[in-house]
């Protein structure tokens, strides 16, 4: 099944947020807990965007951008890291890790729509 | 003058030749020089030698000359007297008889003026001792041995030290009077250095005084030389520094230990230092969410308000709200904790009825947790009112029981149990739900602590954090006990007031 964005996020009150965005902006999406079970999504679903956050149980988001660059398919899928952790620092090990951009949560609205609009458009 | 003149003049001694009964019979000028440095009369060939001699001097001349007729031996005495330049003269006087045929024929008087050699060994005499007395009387000790270790010198000091006598000393091995066992190998390299002549100053060495104890002498030892410059022995200079060696080591300890005091205080330093920071990260971890999804909710209220209803928008300020409600609680929560830990908390007992307390108490959280569940309750306890901090006592249990009807999800009820245990009042809260796994059971206490089974259930995690720190500060006891899948059992025991 085709989906727009895959949306990894484990604090319930966060993901409420932002589901509750892109409902507003009519986009397909699945959600995931954690890594491990984006993961799974991802190889149930055909999806064209990931975002994600950092620090979450089981698996974190670096290690999942990891993953998922290293299986050919998606080698080129556009990921968001959306994080409160925002130091140069760990920025960097972000688009290091092969993310394509990095938010600051919360973000403003706009910011993150646009980013989500150029980044589906590319692919 | 003849030949016997030139040999009688030429002798370095004093020469008189008497008969047996003291008369003159040949003498040298060196007896008149003698006799003139006493002012006597000069000698004369042919009269009695009593002629010249003082009266004080008759009765041993008399006696001598009696005795060579007798016995027939020389005889040899030494007398001093002072001259007339007022000088102390000393003279050995030789009596030697010449006897012929059995007979005494005369008798030869050898004079020999000594005192040059007596000045000297006069000199030296007191020389030797005011070193013996120097040595005696010097506030050190000081111990002399000759070249195989035995006890040469000993002296008063060393006595007052060590409890030995000279007596008990001498003719004795320095090593076998005085040293440990382990000491002997340290002192014979000393002994051997000091007789090739290399002195070891400032060393310590502990020895036994005779009544047993340990003393720590200060000493140095070096050679002691003949006046031929060849070494003889060694000598021992030193003082007895037991007390200040005893001072020093009480002071290496106290040294020690206030190391030890001040490292511990050290290590708990940095440890509350850790504490504090581990909770300043977790605070401002706990913060941020509620805070972004502030961000979001006011973000998403700015961009679609004109496609919301109003009980969406309403809704949605409500999110807001909530949010700020759980900061609010996390915040007054970790103020409450700040204020325990720097025990700027003060608990004030008064007197509760207890039945309408706990009824209250048990209906306020009731309805706070949306009556899903009962709260039964049950006192056991003779007394109707406790003395204890109301306040304290109150955030206690309302922390409990809405944990316990927060984590037994779609049970019926939750139990609180007041009884009595000792000089104790037991407050036991039960819950049939959840449980909590062995591995967390140590942690559940740790500020933002969530349980591993609960996602779903919000909470900041604190309220057990301030429970702990309130018992504590009721001086009580929190214990308890889970199963994972059965239920939980929190028990305080306080202490009553005698």
């Amino acid at each position: 099944m085709n989906v727009d964005i895959v949306l990894v996020e484990d604090t319930p009150d966060i993901l409420q947020n932002l589901t509750e965005i892109l409902v507003m902006e009519n986009y397909s999406f699945k959600v995931a807990g954690h890594g491990k079970e984006a993961l799974q999504v991802l190889a149930d679903h055909e999806a064209s965007l990931i975002i994600t956050d950092l620090v979450m149980p089981e698996m974190d988001g670096l290690t999942l951008v990891r993953e998922v660059r290293k299986l050919h398919a998606w080698k080129n899928i556009p990921i968001i890291i959306l994080s409160a952790k925002i130091d140069p620092a760990t920025q960097e090990e972000g688009l290091q890790a092969g993310a394509t951009c990095f938010l600051k949560k919360p973000c403003d609205v706009d910011l993150l729509l646009t980013t989500i609009a150029n980044l589906l458009k590319r692919v | 003058m003849n030949l016997l003149d030139i040999i009688l003049e030429s002798i370095d001694e004093a020469l008189v030749i008497l008969d047996p009964d003291g008369q003159v019979l040949l003498f040298n000028q060196k007896v008149n020089e003698i006799h003139n440095q006493f002012g006597w009369t000069h000698l004369k060939t042919g009269e009695s030698i009593f002629n010249a001699l003082p009266g004080d001097a008759y009765h041993r001349v008399s006696e001598t000359l009696l005795e060579l007729k007798l016995k027939k031996n020389p005889i040899r005495f030494y007398a001093d007297r002072i001259g007339i330049d007022g000088n102390r003269v000393y003279v050995e006087t030789t009596y030697m008889p010449v006897i012929q045929d059995g007979v005494l024929t005369h008798i030869n008087v050898l004079i020999r003026d000594i005192t040059v050699n007596k000045v000297f060994e006069n000199r030296l005499t007191n020389i030797a001792s005011n070193l013996t007395s120097l040595i005696e009387r010097a506030n050190a000790v000081i111990i002399g041995v000759d070249s195989r270790g035995y006890i040469t010198e000993w002296n008063r000091h060393a006595s007052d030290v060590l409890g030995y006598s000279k007596n008990n000393v001498f003719t004795q091995k320095l090593s076998d009077v005085l040293l440990y066992p382990e000491d002997i190998e340290r002192y014979d390299q000393i002994m051997a250095a000091a007789l090739q002549n290399k002195s070891t100053l400032n060393f310590e060495l502990n020895v036994k005084s005779m009544a047993g104890e340990k003393i720590t002498l200060l000493l140095s030892a070096s050679p002691r030389f003949t006046s031929a410059n060849a070494i003889i022995g060694v000598i021992f200079v030193g003082q007895d520094i037991s007390e200040l060696i005893s001072y020093r080591e009480s002071l290496e300890k106290v040294i020690e230990q206030r190391t030890q005091e001040l490292r511990q205080s050290i290590e708990k330093e940095k440890e509350a230092l850790n504490v504090r920071a581990r909770f300043v990260s977790m605070v401002s971890h706990e913060f941020r969410t509620p805070l972004a999804s502030i961000g979001f909710s006011a973000g998403y209220l700015k961009k679609f308000k004109e496609r919301l209803t109003p009980d969406a928008l309403d809704e949605k300020l409500n999110q807001i709200l909530k949010q700020v409600d759980h900061m609010t609680h996390m915040m007054e929560d970790i103020l409450t904790i700040g204020k325990a830990d720097n025990n700027r908390i003060k608990t004030s007992a008064t007197p509760i009825n207890l039945r309408e307390y706990l009824h209250d108490l048990v209906r306020q959280v009731h309805e706070a947790t949306g009556k899903t569940h009962t709260v039964n309750l049950q006192i056991d306890f003779r007394d109707t009112h406790l003395n204890s901090d109301e306040k304290l006592l109150r955030n206690i249990l309302i922390n409990l029981l809405t944990n316990a009807i927060k984590f037994s999800p779609g049970k019926s009820h939750v139990e609180l149990q007041v009884g009595k245990e000792g000089n104790a009042i037991l407050f036991e809260v039960r819950d049939y739900g959840l449980g909590i796994p062995p591995d967390e059971l140590e942690k559940i206490f740790e500020p933002f602590h969530r349980s591993s089974q609960v996602n779903a259930i919000p909470g900041a995690g604190l309220g057990l954090s301030i429970v702990k720190r309130a018992v504590d500060l009721l001086k009580g006891v929190l214990t308890l006990d889970s199963e994972p899948g059965k239920g939980t059992t929190f028990t305080i025991k306080l202490p009553l007031e005698e």
